[in-house]
């Protein structure tokens, strides 16, 4: 993958750093080349430069903090939130969307939530500050952990 | 020629106006495009074909599946 200027979920010619935050781990990667992403619900393909902040829950699921020179996956992980953006040509074939994005491109989803849930929870999101984000799931009337 | 009243009641409205603008909303999610997007959903069967530059906002919770 690294000679062909590849990556999969964020594995391969890529890096990225996870910095430890309040409740919360972030992953910020980023990929060069064709960038392949297999997430059901964020499945496509972007080729050129990507940048990605994930937030997920502090956990033993969660990778250690530090720099990864290739890479590190979040696909198995809750995540929260998601910043993306992406310089080059973007291809998206998920439930969401199916289409092509050429040029500057920047998603960002604060939250996912199923009809069937419903949830309550505190997120301070700084992407230009990953370790002041602050993640707490509160449980009504019970103030937030 | 407009009276007092009718001023105050413009310059309200025109305040009440400017305060919608505020970026105090809440929103779930937002997408920006400079270049060309062409995407299409196909949960609501509906689609969207941008030149130039585009920023959306969703003020709803995704659906997960």
């Amino acid at each position: 993958m690294i000679v062909s200027g590849c990556s999969v979920n964020g594995v391969g010619f890529s890096t990225s750093e996870v910095v430890r935050a309040n409740g919360a781990v972030v992953i910020l990667t980023t990929t060069f080349g064709g960038a392949l992403r297999t997430r059901p619900d964020d499945a496509g393909l972007a080729i050129g430069y990507t940048k990605t902040l994930a937030v997920a829950p502090d956990s033993s699921a969660a990778p250690r903090p530090g720099d990864y020179l290739f890479g590190v996956s979040a696909a198995d992980l809750p995540l929260v939130a998601v910043i993306r953006r992406v310089i080059g040509i973007d291809f998206g074939l998920n439930s969401e969307m199916v289409g092509a994005t050429l040029g500057f491109s920047e998603d960002a989803t604060f939250a996912r939530v199923s009809p069937d849930t419903s949830m309550l929870r505190h997120l301070v999101l700084l992407p230009d500050d990953p370790a002041g984000i602050e993640l707490r799931f509160c449980q009504k009337p019970a103030p937030c952990e | 020629m407009i009276g007092w009243s009718q001023e105050v009641a413009a310059i309200t409205l025109l305040f009440v106006l400017l305060s919608a603008c505020e970026p105090a909303q809440l929103y779930l999610a937002n997408h920006t495009v400079i270049g060309i997007n062409a995407k299409v959903n196909p949960e609501q069967g509906n689609g969207i074909l941008v030149i130039g530059y585009d920023r959306t906002f969703e003020p709803a919770l995704r659906r997960v599946t």
